[in-house]
This record gives structure tokens, sequence and C-alpha cells, in this order.
């Protein structure tokens, strides 16, 4: 036990106490929290900084307001619904598309219109939210994924999560939903996650529930070695956010859309630690190694990152 | 930096439950373990005297503390007599006293006294001591002046001194001087009046002990005496039976003068009767006792001030502190998952009270019936809170019923499901539906099962005698477990469930 221990502190690996103790509580101000636990406001201020987001359809505040969500969505054919406070992708539904007054699914059921109005009374009553809070539904676009990413996820929307650092890109996994995950992007609740190399922003070996596998499980494609197109621009985008919320230490989530390029899908001041097994990496030099530095522009930051991070897998 | 902040922070409040944790066992006496038993005796006195219609005023001598000897717990009976208690001359007094009493009149004392073995023999330093009068007179004095003036040739010190007078008082030949003080008599009281005489006489300050053999059930107890002798700022206690500068052995130094135990005014025929009994009294009870009755900012501290129904309730309270920190390790440092941050502390203490298996089964039966309940709620689409409300009624309802029926049949151990927190059960049933709809039955069950074994660890930490023991007599050593919980705020190693989890980083694949 101990043995373990050692060599995976040797390899530079950061559990759940020392990343609480020496990052989030050191470097997350607890005031910029509201900005990136509510998705409204995190959408509001990426359009302030002139960051792509996926288009706001609607806002829910109130019970009163689900009787006119049937008219709300007929507008458009596809969209998502989720928490404006959830968190680890609990309470989010994906629409892709209306037949005779009933909505399919991303996983290809119908559901009627009464189910989506409890969903959304859910929300807003606070269920998915920290703490039970009441809590504000989001009706957003629906991003419909590059074609790169066609062969290595099974339904839902495959995303990219870069942990930034003071404003540096530290390390980065591409998230591939699986039939297990049920279309949703979240490593707990089944779904792959490959490290992508900063410096390059090609695919890594990928981890499925804590071990190494080579291809997705449902698809049978390779996951390793696919180049991730406009890396650059997603590098750019993720070391923006800080300037946007001031927290020294996030995970930004973006996604490659069809029509729209990268988009900010959420922020998240606690990101989880996975990404290191999905890297086959500890965070912790890396970490260190931006602690020593001082950086004057966004530019300086993605450069720094791109030289000294790059994988030694590739 | 902040490292260091919190350590200094932990250390000093460790030290500080440490001191005084330190301080309540070794100055007051309480012990550190819960069976300790501290030896106290149980003295009785019945007074009696014969008035004749006059007023009286009777003096009774009582016990009174000194290092070493505490007294507990004390009690007068006695019909329509003033009482005042007065201490003079380094005695303690009982003064009774009634405008007009007729006929024979009987009054009780009862005493409780703990002798601490280890300070009894500890005299306190006195320098106010000052010689006094012998009483001697006539042919006595020049008798006695001349014993000592032939003693003080052949003695070093005061020590010597008494050894030197009291052999040969104990060995008189029958034309001496010293057969002449004793006139004949040489019972050890006499012996003792004697020396103190002879003492003053030479100008050392001396004086009568009177004292109680403290030997188990005694009936009629006798009075034995001893006396003390002034030498460099004590009392020296000195037995003329054994020769031996100490007071005999197992005895309370009662009061000191010649006066007797008890004496009348307006009465005649004073008589006592002393009996004494031994008993094996719980430590904390003597600790606890002596606290009382002694003014220590410190000791009137203790929760055994309390009333007997708030200490009950402190009991468990403070047991709580002892569950959490358990649960601060079994998230923070091994990693369980459970519902709720300190639900299963919670249900540990519904389980304190119901019994462990009884507990678990009704818990279990609880928990079973509401989320069956709940997933055909779910079904009825109903909002949060009127859903969680629902969820409260039918638990309650549902401890109602487990209580008639179980109660019909003769199981009154059912009655007790009514100890638990119905609202956590509650946000229990309906958590453990989200996580069941959310992450499948899997999850729901690994943290239900979690739950369940944190307040199971939980529940033995906090019924184990010593814990309630400590917790309830030594709550500042609470400030230790502050300070502990404190730095594992800063714990920043792995969690126990993270080794397997990062094992493939470990480059031994």
């Amino acid at each position: 036990m101990f043995g373990i221990a050692k060599k995976i502190r040797a390899a530079g690996v950061i559990g759940v106490n020392q990343r609480n103790a020496d990052y989030i509580l050191k470097y997350n101000s607890r005031r910029f929290y509201p900005l990136v636990d509510d998705k409204i406001r995190t959408k509001l201020l990426a359009k302030k900084f002139g960051i792509a987001v996926p288009e706001l359809y609607a806002t829910i505040e109130i019970q009163r307001q689900i009787n006119d969500l049937p008219k709300l969505l007929s507008l458009h054919d596809d969209f998502v619904i989720k928490p404006a406070h959830g968190s680890q992708g609990e309470g989010i539904t994906v629409i892709t598309g209306q037949t005779r007054g009933y909505f399919r699914k991303s996983d290809g059921s119908l559901v009627a219109s009464e189910e989506l109005k409890f969903q959304v009374s859910n929300i807003l009553s606070g269920i998915y939210s920290l703490g039970g809070q009441p809590d504000k539904a989001i009706v957003e676009y629906r991003v419909k994924f590059d074609p790169i990413f066609e062969h290595i996820s099974y339904r839902g929307v495959p995303d990219v999560r870069i942990i930034i650092f003071m404003g540096v890109p530290v390390m980065a996994m591409v998230r591939l939903p699986t039939q297990e995950s049920g279309g949703k992007a979240n490593l707990h609740q089944g779904c792959i996650g490959a490290g992508v190399d900063i410096a390059t922003g090609q695919t890594l070996h990928a981890v499925w529930k804590n071990s190494v596998v080579q291809d997705h499980p449902d698809t049978g494609h390779q996951v390793a070695g696919v180049i991730i197109p406009h890396w650059d621009q997603l590098l750019d985008i993720a070391a923006r956010s800080y300037e946007m919320t001031g927290l020294g230490y996030q995970g930004v989530d973006l996604v490659m859309d069809q029509k729209f390029g990268p988009l900010l899908l959420e922020l998240n001041a606690r990101p989880g630690l996975n990404i290191q097994i999905a890297n086959r990496e500890g965070l912790s030099p890396r970490l260190i190694k931006i602690q020593e530095k001082k950086f004057s522009s966004v530019r300086e930051r993605v450069s720094f990152a791109k030289e000294n991070f790059r994988s030694i897998y590739v | 930096m902040k490292q260091k902040h919190v350590f200094i922070l932990c250390l000093f409040v460790f030290l500080l439950g440490l001191g005084l944790t330190g301080y309540r066992w070794l100055e007051l006496n309480f012990p550190l373990l819960p069976d300790e038993t501290a030896p106290t005796w149980r003295i009785e006195i019945q007074a009696s005297f014969e008035a004749k219609g006059a007023p009286v005023k009777a003096s009774l001598m009582l016990p009174q503390e000194t290092t070493g000897i505490s007294i507990l717990d004390e009690h007068f009976v006695s019909r329509g007599y003033g009482l005042s208690t007065e201490k003079t001359d380094g005695n303690r007094r009982l003064y009774l006293t009634k405008r007009q009493a007729d006929g024979k009149q009987t009054f009780w004392y009862q005493a409780l006294i703990y002798q601490n073995p280890i300070q009894e023999n500890i005299a306190t330093i006195d320098y106010s001591v000052s010689p006094r009068s012998s009483g001697l007179s006539g042919i006595d004095l020049i008798a006695a002046q001349e014993i000592s003036r032939s003693i003080e040739r052949a003695s070093a010190d005061n020590r010597t001194f008494v050894r030197l007078l009291s052999s040969r008082l104990k060995n008189p030949r029958s034309t001496t001087k010293e057969s002449l003080l004793l006139s004949g008599n040489k019972r050890s009281r006499s012996v003792s009046k004697v020396l103190v005489a002879v003492l003053r006489v030479a100008r050392i300050p001396a004086r009568l002990v009177n004292g109680l053999a403290l030997t188990p059930d005694r009936r009629s107890a006798r009075l034995t005496s001893w006396i003390e002798f002034h030498d460099e700022g004590r009392w020296v206690p000195f037995n003329p039976a054994t020769g031996l500068f100490q007071k005999p052995r197992d005895h309370l130094s009662w009061w000191h003068g010649e006066e007797p135990l008890l004496s009348v005014i307006g009465a005649v025929k004073p008589k006592t009767e002393i009996a004494v009994s031994g008993m094996l009294f719980s430590a904390f009870r003597v600790a606890q006792k002596e606290g009382e009755t002694r003014v220590d900012p410190f000791s009137t501290l203790s929760l055994s001030g309390l009333p007997i129904q708030t200490q009950e309730v402190y009991r468990l309270l403070l047991t709580v502190p002892i569950g959490i920190f358990l649960l601060v390790i079994l998230r923070n440092v091994i990693g369980l998952r459970t519902f709720g941050t300190f639900m299963p502390v919670l249900i540990a203490l519904a389980f304190r009270q119901t019994d462990l298996l009884y507990g678990v089964f009704l818990f279990s039966l609880v928990l079973g019936v509401g989320l069956l309940i709940r997933f055909y709620l779910e079904h009825l689409k109903l909002l949060l809170v009127p859903r969680l409300a629902c969820i409260v009624i039918v638990v309650i309802f549902l401890m109602t019923l487990i209580s008639i029926v179980s109660y019909k049949l003769g199981w009154d151990r059912g009655l007790s499901v009514a100890l638990f927190p119905i609202v956590i059960l509650a946000m229990t049933i309906e958590r453990m539906t989200v996580v069941w709809d959310e992450r499948g039955p899997k999850e729901a069950l690994i943290q239900v099962s979690g739950s369940f074994f944190v307040a199971l660890l939980c529940f033995y930490a906090m019924t184990n005698d010593f814990v309630e023991y400590w917790t309830f007599v030594f709550p500042e050593a609470l400030l230790m477990i502050l300070a502990l919980t404190l730095g594992l705020g800063r714990y920043t190693g792995y969690r126990l469930v993270e080794l397997p989890r990062f094992k493939v980083l470990s480059g031994s694949d």
C-alpha cells in the first residue's frame, strides 16, 4: 500500500486532499465561484470576453414559466436542457428532434412534453444543484460535434477538458461518451477519457473506469492518435478564461461544433483528477513549473505550455 | 505559511487540552479509567445529653478538610436546635443551641470522608505558631522544668528532645519526676498530655491530636491520640505509642487540644457514640464531590454539577465529536463515500438509543419501505418540496406503525424506532433515489452501505465505555480531538481509495 503511495507521489500524482488544500483553497477565491457555478453567468461573461458559447435559447426561472415550455421549445428542432447550477453532468437532457408532439432524446427514446416539464420542474426545485438551492433551467443550442470524433464516441457530445493553472494550460483530455455513460461526457458516469498532448493536440491512450484502454468500447475504433482540429484556438480560449473568472485553478470544458468551431461549454472550479490517469502523468511537476514563473500575456502562457508540457507518450 | 500557522494552532490547542486534562487528573484527582475506586469512610456520631429545662449550648468537634483529607458530604440531624459551624484555634466546631430543652436530647452527625493516601503525611508550612502556656503549676511545673532541663542537655534538636522525653515517660521509675507528672497513669492519652505539657515548658510549641482509627465497620469506635510539635515551620506528628514521627496509619486527625469531642453548657451527661465504615467509592464520584466542596474554579466547571437529565444529554452530545473525528478520517484519509456529510453520525446516535441490531433492522425496514414509496411517487411527477414533505410524512407513519405493531406483538424494542432522525431518514431516501436514477442501483447501494459502515464504526466509537467516560469526565480532552481535526484539515496526502485508482500511474504495470 505504502509502496504505491510512494510510487505515485514520485510520479507527481495529486490526490483530492492536496488538490483541495494546495490549489483550490489557495488559488480559487470563493467570491469568484458564482461566475462558474451559474452557467448563465458564465455564458454572459464569455460573451463579454469575445469567447463563443452555445447559443442560449431560453432560461426558465419560475415554475409558472414551465407551462410556456412547449411553445418555447417548438421554435427549435433540437436543444439541450440543463440546470444552471448542475454539477458532474447531472440533470442534462439532450433533445435531437421532434416528432408528432414527442421529443426524441439523444439515446433515441421518445418523451412526451409532460416529462420534459417534470424534468424542468425538478431542476427548478434544486435537485441537481449543490445544497439543494432553487435553481434555473437553461435551454440552449445543441452542439453538432465535429465529425472527427464520430467513430470514437457513442451518441452524446464529446468535449475537451483543459486544466488551467494561473492561466497556463496544464493538461488536457477529451471525454468520449459511451453507451454506459448514457451519452454524457462525464468520467464518473462511465465515459472514456483520452489524454491530449498539450503541444500537438494529439490524443493519447484512453482511460475507461480507471483502467487504460486502446479502443472505444462501443465503436471499437482506436482512440489514440487523433489530432484535434483548431487546437491552438482551444488553448487560447482556455488560457483566456483565467482573466474571465480570476480562478487560479480551473477546468475549462470546450466542444468542437461543425458550424461554429470551438465553443466554451462550461468552467469548473473543482476539476476532477482523472485527467492524470488519462494522460498517465501526474499534475504536480507541471503545476510547480508554473508556480515558479511570471507571465505577461496570454500568448506567452500558451507558448510556455506548448514548450514545456509535451506528453512523454507522443 | 498557512501550514505553519495551522501547525502552531494545532499544537497550542492540543497542549491546552492535554494540560487541562492533566490538571484535572493530577490535581483534582479525577481518575483516568472508569473503574478506579478510592477509599472513603463514613463516620457517624450519635451524641446525646440530658437537658434540664435551661438554655442549652453544645459544641461538637467536627472533622475538617486539611491536606489529603476531603469531606465529600456531611449531614446533621437535630430536632429544634439552632446549628452553626465555626472554625477556631485550628478546629472546626458545630454549635447547637436551644432556648429551652428538657430530657434526653439526641442528634446525629454523618460525614463522608476521603483520605488521599499520597498526601496524607504532607503538612503545610505554618510559621505563625508561638509557644503556649503548659497549664502546669506548683510542683508539677517544677518537675516538668527539671525534666526538660536534663533532656535539653542530652538532645541535639527538637526531634531528639521529643524522642528522649517520650522514652523517659514510657518507662518511669516509681520515684522519679516523670511518675509524679503521670501520677501513675500510663494510658496513652495521658502520656500524650504530659508530652505536650513538658514540650510547652521547654518552649517548643506542641499540641494534642485526637484521632480516629479508620477501620472497616466498627461500631463504637474509640478515639486515640498522638501529638504534634512544631519544627522548622511545620507541625510534625509524633506517635508516643510507636516512637515514630508519623501519625498512626489509617487514622483520621480529627481535632487538636484537650477539649472533649462533645461539651455542653446547661445540660449533663454528654455521651458520644462513634461508628466508622469503609466503602469503596467510585473514584470519579469522589473527585467530583471533592470538587463541589472545594473552591476551585476549574473543578466547579465539571459537568457533574449539572442536573442529572442535562448530564445525560451531554453524556450523549460529548461523544459526537469522537464520531465526527472518525468520520473525518474515514472520509478524508480513507476516502469512503457517504450520503450527507454527518448523516452517519446521526444514525449512530440513533443506534445508541435503539441498540445496534434492532437499530440496523428498523433502519433498513424504514429505508426499504420508504424507497418503495418514493419510487411510486416518482410516477406522480410531484414537485421536489411537496415530494420531500410526503416522504417525511410517510416515514413518520411507518415509524408509528412499527411501534404499534411491535408493541402489540409484545416486542417493545420496536418502540425505539421513534428515536430515528426523521428528516435525515427522509433526505436519505430522496438522495438515494436520485443517485439510483442518475447513476444506477449499484452506486446507490455502494453509498448506502458506505454510510451504514461508517455509522457502525461511529456507533462503536461513541458507545465505547472508555470514550464515554473520558468525554464526560475530561471534556477538555476534546480540545485534543479539535487539534487533530484541525491538523487533518491540512492533510494533503493521498486518500486510501486513491491508491488503487492511480495505481496505473505508479509505472509498474
